[in-house]
């Protein structure tokens, strides 16, 4: 025949040897017999990977002790863990990958709340239970009987740094600085609230954009609108940054601050004297006073991954071994995983005390913290509770 | 003048003075090139984190950190024009635009395995020491970015406009083809641009990095910026770039303190949409009919 031959016999089998070695060589990530695979969305690349990583060690931590302790449910605990990066539709992929790859009993969510807002319509079609540590109130408003939060909501965090703010300190004219998404927005609107209630007065409401690296202008307006006392709603270096800022502009009046900036990685980015008036909110007090457990834990961490344990990631490290123990005593059905889920109370984890609402929320409490003057050290005050 | 005003004034002209340094790298290899590097904002990360290597990681005193850091810089220039500027010279712009833009990726995700997510606080010559200009109270950094920024920009423009390789590189940016009948080493004075670019970026990076911290993401929302100063200033022109990234910083500031600081991005990308819609040429560049 004329016709030029466009696939040779040796190409064919080229082919074939390519694709028996991709075969081969792919990562297989279905579940192996003897092992119980759970998947997690963790941000570790990133604008968001700060966290991500806390939260990615946290839960390898997690796994390799409750496989030292016999595993889930009597098999080996195997976590996949999925990079979400900081977008909503990357977040979508990789739950939909994971659910496709090995039918998880339970998956991890993400710490950002956009994300797991993009992912929960997914949650409730695998119906797979989902712990998440974003502490957006949108969350629990879809009132999903599949999704768990493993830390304090946002709502609960404004309410603690309001009430610290007028409460604690006695202050009467508020100003508020926030990071301007769905975690400041809503956080400010609430705090504003909760300040107005307490008799107190809101001399202004600034906002700033998430990847902004100057407020200075926001932070004057605060100062010439007669503010006695800041709310500032951030995460960790956008926080550091106001704190900083407000050194430099010799205004000098306390700061009322949320968790993101409490966390080690963010305080060391702070000069002690930028913290002399600084107060702020945590999801846990984690320290080793706390007790045996919580100084192993901040101990193993350390030498493990050479950096601090923060409230924010270890939750994920509480959330792991709340799975283990629910799934031990009902196995990996994915309904009865829910259903152990919603009737924790009182467990008692490394970051907090565990018990589950009817809106998923596990967490109920929050601890505030002072700063020992010229050091970088938090100091406990007080915890308020919802 | 009020002390708002001069702390927003001083605060504005530091920010734009960065935007103005990192819009002058994409006027450059744009003009040689013909090419956007959106790679430009990953450069100026990777500027502020060789500073951090040599003046926090290597404890270096602060001059040889910083010369370090630019030759560094220089140097990533020099690898980026290898790498990815030369093998894709010859093809499409959008191929060359679209690698720049990979390269970017990979530049972050490698900083990322490089130094880590966690921000670092690199150390300013003049420690947090804060000046008193007119009752206000004034970073000595910020004037010192201020002095740097102008400086490098004067050097550059005596360098393009007065020596004979600056009119070099302008020939070969009018017409490659005939820099080259002319005996110009057309490759040299690609490599030359991009150590140049290498350089702005650096030094943006190493001044930025006492002010806003490093942190790997800390690229894209200046580049971002920075293209806003230029699309503002003239896409073509040295002047422009200054002007632009100045009046960009300034409307950050004042916007924000003045009109709405959760709408003050919005401000800055409103004014160059307007020039865009309005004079596409920005205020001291050529229209494009000009140009051909």
């Amino acid at each position: 025949m004329g016709k030029k031959q466009l696939i040779t016999r040796r190409k064919a089998m080229a082919g074939m040897v390519a694709g028996a070695g991709i075969t081969i060589y792919t990562p297989r990530l279905s579940a192996q017999s003897g092992e119980v695979a759970v998947g997690a969305m963790v941000p570790i690349t990133g604008p968001f990977n700060v966290s991500g990583q806390q939260y990615h060690f946290s839960l390898q931590m997690a796994q390799d002790e409750i496989n030292a302790k016999g595993g889930v449910a009597g098999k080996k605990l195997k976590i996949v863990f999925e990079d979400v990066k900081d977008s909503n539709s990357v977040a979508v992929n990789a739950y939909l990958k994971v659910v496709r790859d090995i039918d998880p009993p339970l998956v991890f969510l993400s710490s950002y709340t956009t994300q797991n807002l993009a992912t929960e319509p997914e949650v409730t079609k695998a119906g797979i239970p989902g712990m998440y540590a974003g502490g957006g109130d949108a969350m629990h408003m879809k009132h999903n009987p599949w999704l768990f939060r493993i830390r304090p909501h946002d709502g609960l965090q404004a309410l603690a740094l309001a009430k610290h703010a007028t409460e604690g300190l006695g202050k009467k004219k508020i100003g508020i600085i926030y990071v301007q998404n769905d975690f400041g927005q809503p956080g400010a609107v609430a705090a504003e609230k909760i300040v107005k209630a307490a008799g107190a007065e809101v001399v202004g409401m600034e906002a700033y954009a998430f990847t902004d690296n100057d407020m200075s202008a926001q932070l004057q307006k605060l100062k010439s609108a007669g503010a006695d006392c800041l709310i500032c709603i951030s995460y960790g270096k956008d926080g550091a940054l106001v704190l900083k800022v407000l050194k430099e502009m010799n205004i000098d009046i306390p700061v009322v601050i949320s968790s993101g900036v409490m966390v080690p990685a963010a305080r060391n980015l702070i000069a002690p004297d930028e913290l002399t008036k600084v107060n702020g909110v945590m999801d846990a007090y984690l320290a080793p006073e706390r007790g045996p457990e919580v100084a192993a834990y901040l101990k193993n961490f350390k030498d493990r991954f050479k950096v601090d344990a923060d409230p924010f990631g270890s939750c994920y490290y509480d959330g792991a071994w709340i799975m283990k123990q629910v799934m031990d005593k009902v196995g990996t059905d994915k309904a009865k995983i829910r259903d152990g889920l919603r009737v924790v109370k009182d467990y008692k984890g490394i970051t907090n005390v565990f018990t589950t609402d009817e809106l998923g929320n596990m967490v109920h409490s929050l601890a505030v913290f002072s700063i020992k003057p010229g050091t970088r050290d938090p100091v406990f005050i007080r915890t308020i509770n919802a | 003048m009020s002390q708002q005003f001069i702390q927003l004034l001083v605060s504005g002209l530091a920010v734009g003075s960065v935007y103005a340094l990192v819009g002058l790298a994409f006027i450059m290899v744009n003009e040689a090139t013909g090419v956007v590097n959106f790679a430009t904002g990953q450069m100026v990360a990777i500027g502020c984190f060789l500073s951090v290597s040599t003046g926090i990681q290597m404890e270096l005193p602060l001059g040889p950190a910083y010369a370090l850091a630019l030759i560094g810089s220089a140097l990533f220039g020099i690898v980026f024009y290898g790498v990815v500027f030369r093998p894709l010279q010859d093809r499409p712009v959008v191929t060359v635009i679209i690698g720049t833009v990979m390269i970017g990726i990979v530049i972050q995700n490698s900083a990322l395995i490089a130094w880590g997510s966690v921000p670092f606080r690199p150390r300013s010559p003049f420690g947090r020491q804060v000046v008193d200009v007119f009752g206000a109270a004034i970073s000595a950094h910020a004037l010192f970015v201020i002095a740097v920024a102008f400086a490098m920009i004067g050097l550059l423009y005596g360098f393009i406009y007065r020596t004979a390789i600056g009119a070099r590189m302008r020939a070969v940016a009018q017409d490659r083809d005939a820099a080259r009948l002319m005996g110009i080493g057309v490759d040299r004075m690609f490599v030359l641009t991009w150590v140049i670019a290498g350089l702005l970026t650096g030094a943006a990076g190493i001044l930025v990095g006492p002010m806003w911290f490093a942190d790997v993401n800390m690229g894209d929302p200046i580049a971002l910026k920075a293209f806003a100063a230029i699309i503002i200033g003239g896409f073509s022109s040295v002047p422009g770039a200054i002007v632009g990234g100045i009046l960009v910083g300034l409307a950050e500031m004042l916007g924000a303190a003045y009109i709405s600081s959760a709408y003050k991005d919005g401000l800055v990308f409103l004014v160059m949409i307007l020039f865009l819609l309005v004079r596409p040429q920005g205020i001291f560049g050529e229209r494009i009919g000009q140009r051909a």
